[in-house]
């Protein structure tokens, strides 16, 4: 009942929003549907991770640990992310009929989204994923400028590009099952009959679906959408996609591999770690040669999206329980940035760095909270990414991959040190006279930008000191999920 | 059956594989946009008689609703919401734009063909005929669209190679999964549809914004 409610509250607030609301009480009525969902979320995370997975309907939907903690990270980002929207349309030109659309697309967004985690039989997860892009496409290409349509357009082309090479990786992965006498084709059976399924169907069917998803999560060398579409996209926009890159897709990904690599032979495991540290070292060069702030963000996400892969890969439990730690403490960091940079938007009214000088002695507050959102983006304590990150390379160190753990160390440095720089030259640095020209642009902040932004900054704040006792028994089960034990 | 109607539908099988395979190379060649989609149509329509021909061979009547899905969505309702959603693209007789020309397109689609039947090779030992047929010229088809798309510049021929993908991609799936659940032939289905329609509104307001659908020549937001 509680996973249909998931899809429910979407649903109704997507009719309220067509029927004709007025739009600020659609937006906050859509955050209300979300803030219901990240309830119903955490109940589902605290029953799947008492043992049995919470299932709907059989072999169809139902919620593991880990896609109970994935859900309540998506849910999360999902409130914040509409009430952060409710000012960014307050403040936006734009006509309000396509305003509307805005929280009817958010909506079928969010029901794609949420399906992610929930749907049992692979090939529904698939579908779900594809939804997202169609979904986002308009969202992505709200301004309507040619600009924003070109990145619209190339976000939904190489993204649905990518999923027809993972529907023929998840084909071959049915073959070998069906050929090994499996006629069910759920997360479990995948599991249960990996053992028996030939290696050489296998290692081919899982590099086609790692290309395939990993164009959808940007991974490096597939990430040619990306810097288009995060820098045309709207702030919330980008939030959410950053959760969907570094949440959905990795959980995905270390799902099917945490099944694959039981069968012997199997190459998921290297590719994996392959994949993660080519993007977690490139987009790590990316961000030091970035112009504009949007697109540094999207760099990050990729590179931890490379981390989280490369960790969850590793021969050592204790690595994957710090790889799911660190999609938890990125995916409720990320959107802070994005919305401490969106706010920051609206002050300097520029995208390019180097348009942006002296945030701070224009704006004390919004200079303090970007500068501090952004250091929470680079890992530095106190925040929650530092003590993700820290695991991460004390288990790799420890784990029979010690050199991809010091490998990320390396680029965790790099994109430590390219972050601040940027960061420092647009937050302190001294206002230029055409900066103090640009003053003229409207620098009231609708309230509804700072409530999500001050939500949103909790969870960054209390992870960044420890893990509360439940989300440390939901990590604990979701890591078990997957086949891994406690130390 | 008798070995012999099985050996006359294998050869039915091998013949409609080759002409699927031959819709992939007509789509790098073809030089208007209804061109594009009357090859498009074509291509599905193969796909539909592959899977009724591995139907029978297989005794699937999945397979055969997969056949009437494939008419049904990709003969009649696609070419449909495209007239509906981005007419004046479709109908706009002019020489479609190449990044590389015709026939250097065509042998590096040969090219791709070998390499689909050496990726592919691995995995044949002990399968049926069928397999040895649709699975190589569907990874080959998949890979010829995948190239298809970097070349052409228009955004109505890219969208229909990235259709022209999930045919492949199907092509290769009736053969090897032919107990398949329904509903994931079903989620394909709807997924190409879903995306005819976004990509098709999607276009149009490109054109409309810009005079063209020429997307290759946006360049607006490359990374300086």
């Amino acid at each position: 009942m509680l996973i249909w409610l998931t899809f429910i509250m979407p649903l109704l607030a997507l009719v309220v929003t067509a029927s004709g609301t007025p739009l600020v009480l659609a937006g906050w009525i859509s955050a209300f549907a979300a803030l219901v969902n990240v309830i119903i979320a955490a109940v589902l995370a605290a029953h799947a991770a008492d043992g049995a997975p919470v299932i709907a309907i059989p072999h169809w939907l139902g919620a593991n640990a880990f896609g109970a903690l994935i859900l309540l990270l998506e849910t999360l980002g999902a409130l914040t992310a509409l009430i952060f929207s409710i000012g960014f349309l307050a403040q936006h030109g734009a006509p309000a009929g396509r305003k509307r659309r805005y929280f009817i697309w958010f909506n079928l967004f969010l029901i794609a989204l949420y399906a992610v985690p929930l749907l049992r039989e692979i090939a529904l997860v698939w579908l779900a994923l594809t939804l997202t892009t169609l979904f986002s496409v308009f969202l992505v290409s709200f301004e309507r400028t040619p600009a924003a349509l070109e990145a619209g357009w190339k976000y939904a082309l190489l993204t649905i590009l990518g999923a027809a090479i993972a529907i023929l990786g998840i084909l071959l992965l049915y073959w070998a099952q069906s050929r090994a006498g499996f006629t069910i084709f759920t997360w479990g059976q995948l599991r249960a009959s990996a053992p028996k399924l030939s290696p050489a169907i296998l290692n081919i069917a899982f590099l086609l679906i790692l290309i395939g998803f990993g164009t959808k999560a940007a991974l490096i060398p597939f990430h040619a959408w990306l810097p288009d579409t995060y820098s045309r996209a709207p702030f919330p926009i980008c939030a959410m996609l950053s959760i969907l890159e570094s949440a959905a897709i990795p959980y995905v990904l270390l799902r099917i591999a945490a099944a694959v690599h039981l069968a012997p032979g199997s190459r998921a495991d290297q590719w994996l770690i392959l994949f993660g540290l080519v993007s977690a070292g490139g987009a790590a060069l990316l961000i030091l040669q970035t112009h504009e702030y949007k697109r540094l963000f999207a760099y990050s996400t990729i590179e931890n999206a490379g981390i989280i892969l490369t960790a969850g890969a590793m021969a050592s439990s204790a690595a994957r329980h710090a790889a799911i730690w660190q999609i938890i403490s990125h995916s409720v960091t990320k959107p802070l940035v994005f919305y401490a940079a969106g706010i920051m938007f609206l002050l300097v009214g520029k995208l390019r760095i180097s348009e942006v000088r002296g945030v701070l002695s224009r704006s004390p507050w919004i200079g303090t909270v970007m500068m501090a959102a952004g250091l929470a983006m680079a890992g530095a304590p106190p925040f929650a990414l530092f003590l993700s990150e820290l695991a991460i390379l004390k288990a790799g160190l420890a784990s029979p991959q010690a050199w991809a753990a010091i490998l990320l160390a390396c680029f965790m440095i790099i994109s430590f040190c390219a972050i601040t720089f940027h960061l420092f030259r647009m937050v302190l640095g001294k206002p230029g006279t055409s900066e103090a020209a640009a003053d003229t642009l409207p620098t009231t902040i609708p309230r509804s930008c700072i409530a999500a932004l001050i939500i949103a900054a909790v969870p960054v704040v209390i992870l960044g000191w420890y893990i509360p006792a439940p989300l440390a028994h939901w990590l604990t089960a979701a890591t078990t999920s997957l086949g891994g034990r406690m130390p | 059956m008798t070995p012999d109607k099985i050996a006359w539908i294998n050869q039915l099988v091998l013949l409609t594989a080759g002409f699927f395979l031959l819709c992939s190379f007509g789509l790098i060649a073809a030089s208007q946009v209804m061109g594009c989609l009357r090859i498009y149509v074509m291509q599905s329509l193969l796909l539909a008689a592959s899977a009724v021909l591995l139907g029978i061979d297989y005794h699937s009547t999945d397979l055969w609703i997969v056949a009437a899905v494939a008419i049904i969505a990709k003969v009649l309702l696609i070419p449909f919401l495209l007239r509906r959603t981005a007419r004046q693209a479709m109908i706009a007789r002019r020489e479609l734009q190449q990044v590389i020309n015709v026939p250097m397109s065509l042998l590096i689609a040969l090219a791709l063909t070998v390499l689909a039947y050496y990726l592919v090779g691995p995995m044949l030992s002990e399968t049926t005929p069928a397999v040895h047929a649709n699975l190589p010229i569907g990874f080959a088809a998949v890979l010829i669209a995948i190239y298809t798309i970097t070349v052409r510049r228009e955004a109505l021929p890219q969208m229909l190679s990235l259709l022209a993908i999930e045919n492949g991609a199907f092509f290769a799936g009736i053969a090897i999964a032919p107990n398949f659940p329904l509903i994931g032939e079903l989620a394909g289905t709807f997924d190409v549809l879903m995306v005819v329609l976004t990509l098709g509104v999607l276009s149009t307001q490109i054109h409309r914004l810009s005079g063209s659908t020429e997307v290759g020549t946006l360049s607006e937001l490359m990374e300086d």
